[in-house]
């Protein structure tokens, strides 16, 4: 295994410094350096190999692209930031489920795989997710009703799938 | 499924405050997650078919050596992603190579095979099921399974190395063998002189017998070398065991059983066994190498029991054991065993009892003090007057303290077969 773990390193600098820059260029040092920390603590457990730092390391960037919204962060640097810690928070869970590995042939094509395809989709996300930052729509209060009971719906229908799984 | 329910939740969560901020550029930041999401689920894992075979090796094997467990995997269904196969391995086993499981991706009818070495200590080792995984490349939506592989694998004991054993039981079988039958006819060792009949090789003719007698020659004959049934004992009962270090001397005595089983089959004779202990486990006497493995899988699955009915040796089953055959006991022996073995013998049945020293084996990590030493004194005292009493009465006994070489306690112990013939009577 030798691709992740670099494409991950780079996943959480981007992550960490996309955000991190796009804060300091909104003139929020402290917010910006905040954001470096995390970006490195989660670099260290990604070395120490503490799998729940993932998770928190992606909502703890996508918490602060969201917040970067009401700080007027520019949205390019908040979308690369989530985008390239989706990526991280799937790698490092990659990299932890297939380590203990002894066969190197289908590691490396399981890897390989892999990886294609976490490209495929992170970049397929951030070409839709700029084409929607581009994209302007009025929407009325009655769609974004629509809108909201639809996220309601599919939550339900998403517990009640995982419900099934788990029987 | 955690990951699968924090992404959602993320997603839902980053969705709603989009929308009751009314912020499109928050929503925007929700696609990614979104088509990550998507994907995955668009190529979640269809119910697998794999048709998944085991081979071994070797079924049997000795203690500690190696055994390979082979296992091939077909995919009969639609191609799977990422395919986590894990066997199950029975505790006690250790592997020394390779790894019990395959992480692979497997296209439509494609085949994968992987394999690990085990070895094990002495046991019966049943391999049943195979853990399935199934998930597409993203590892969100994932299928579990069991498939049920059977297979199993025996560890032998390592018999201890023995050479051959004088045993006299008074009476053999018909077939030649190496034991001395107390019966005339063709052999070594002499007999006795009888007349002469027609038909006697001229070089059995006693010549200092006949020189005697004018008219009539004798001509000597030898003793009849035959095979005999030999019945063997092993004590299985708990409160005879003792464990010391992770080291039971249940197994010493199981070593010693399966020494004993090959030298005596080796020799020709039929060889009977009796697990005496959880129950009566028994193994039909028989001759050659089909009965030694029977006699090793019997000792393989051997474990010792605490069954209040077989607490004392009062159940053993004399009928098991042809009358006047030789009967091997692999027990420490107590106290209360003396009475039944004394009956057996007065029966007519030929005793040899092999006992691995408790008290030696107890004492080599006791703490060396004064009340200690003077308690193993006391001890060892009863046990050699136990088994005094043991020999009075016309039983062979080898005292065989563990750490010493089997095969040499046994050459000392039974350096010169014991013409005994005589029958004890039970006082009343």
């Amino acid at each position: 295994m030798k691709l992740s773990p670099y494409v991950l390193t780079f996943s959480t600098f981007i992550a960490a410094g996309a955000l991190a820059l796009g804060y300091a260029l909104n003139a929020q040092p402290l917010i910006a350096l905040f954001f470096v920390a995390l970006g490195l603590l989660w670099l260290v457990a990604q070395r120490y190999k503490w799998l729940p730092a993932a998770s928190l390391g992606l909502l703890g960037v996508t918490i602060g692209a969201v917040l970067g919204t009401w700080y007027g962060v520019k949205s390019g640097w908040l979308l690369v930031s989530v985008t390239a810690g989706l990526a991280a928070w799937d790698l490092h869970h990659f990299i932890q489920h297939l380590q203990t590995s002894e066969n190197p042939e289908n590691v490396r094509a399981l890897e390989r795989a892999h990886v294609w395809r976490l490209g495929g989709v992170v970049g397929v996300g951030l070409l839709l997710g700029t084409l929607a930052l581009t994209i302007r729509l009025t929407l009325r209060f009655g769609v974004i009703l629509i809108l909201m009971w639809l996220a309601f719906f599919g939550l339900s229908r998403l517990i009640h799938y995982l419900r099934q799984e788990s029987d | 499924m955690r990951r699968l329910l924090f992404l959602s939740l993320l997603l839902y969560g980053v969705l709603l405050a989009g929308l009751t901020s009314l912020r499109g550029t928050v929503v925007a930041l929700a696609i990614p997650l979104a088509v990550y999401l998507l994907a995955a689920f668009l190529y979640s894992p269809e119910k697998p078919r794999l048709v998944i075979s085991r081979t071994l090796s070797a079924t049997t094997v000795n203690q500690d050596a190696p055994a390979v467990v082979t296992l091939t995997v077909t995919n009969q269904g639609a191609a799977l992603e990422e395919v986590l196969i894990e066997d199950t391995l029975p505790s006690g086993l250790t592997i020394t190579e390779g790894e019990p499981w395959l992480q692979t991706a497997l296209p439509a009818d494609a085949t994968a095979t992987f394999s690990y070495t085990v070895t094990g200590k002495r046991g019966h080792y049943p391999f049943r099921y195979l853990h399935v995984t199934v998930n597409e490349r993203l590892g969100l939506f994932r299928r579990r399974g069991w498939l049920e592989v059977p297979g199993t694998l025996m560890v032998f004991p390592e018999p201890l190395k023995l050479e051959h054993l004088d045993i006299r039981p008074l009476r053999t079988r018909g077939y030649a063998g190496p034991i001395p039958s107390r019966q005339a006819g063709s052999g070594t060792d002499f007999f006795g002189v009888r007349e002469y009949q027609m038909g006697d090789p001229l070089r059995w003719v006693n010549w200092r017998a006949s020189a005697r007698h004018q008219h009539t020659l004798f001509t000597n004959e030898f003793e009849m070398e035959r095979i005999a049934d030999v019945g063997l004992i092993l004590d299985a009962r708990q409160h005879n065991n003792i464990v010391v270090d992770h080291d039971s001397l249940f197994e010493h005595a199981i070593e010693a059983t399966a020494g004993l089983a090959e030298t005596f089959l080796n020799d020709g004779d039929r060889v009977g066994l009796l697990v005496y202990g959880r129950g009566l486990e028994i193994t039909y006497p028989g001759y050659g190498k089909v009965q030694r493995e029977r006699i090793l899988r019997a000792l393989a699955n051997a474990r010792t029991g605490d069954s209040l009915v077989f607490e004392s040796l009062d159940y053993l089953p004399v009928r098991f054991f042809p009358a006047k055959s030789q009967i091997v006991l692999i027990s420490p022996l107590r106290e209360d065993d003396l009475p039944v073995l004394t009956r057996l013998r007065a029966r007519g049945y030929q005793i040899l009892v092999v006992s691995p020293d408790p008290v030696a084996f107890e004492a080599q990590n006791r703490a060396q003090d004064t009340a200690t030493d003077f308690a193993l004194r006391i001890i060892r005292v009863e046990r050699e007057l136990m088994l005094r009493r043991l020999r009075r009465v016309g039983i062979q006994v080898v005292d065989w303290q563990v750490d010493q070489p089997f095969d040499k306690v046994m050459r000392l112990s039974l350096v010169r077969p014991m013409a005994q013939t005589r029958i004890v009577r039970i006082e009343r």
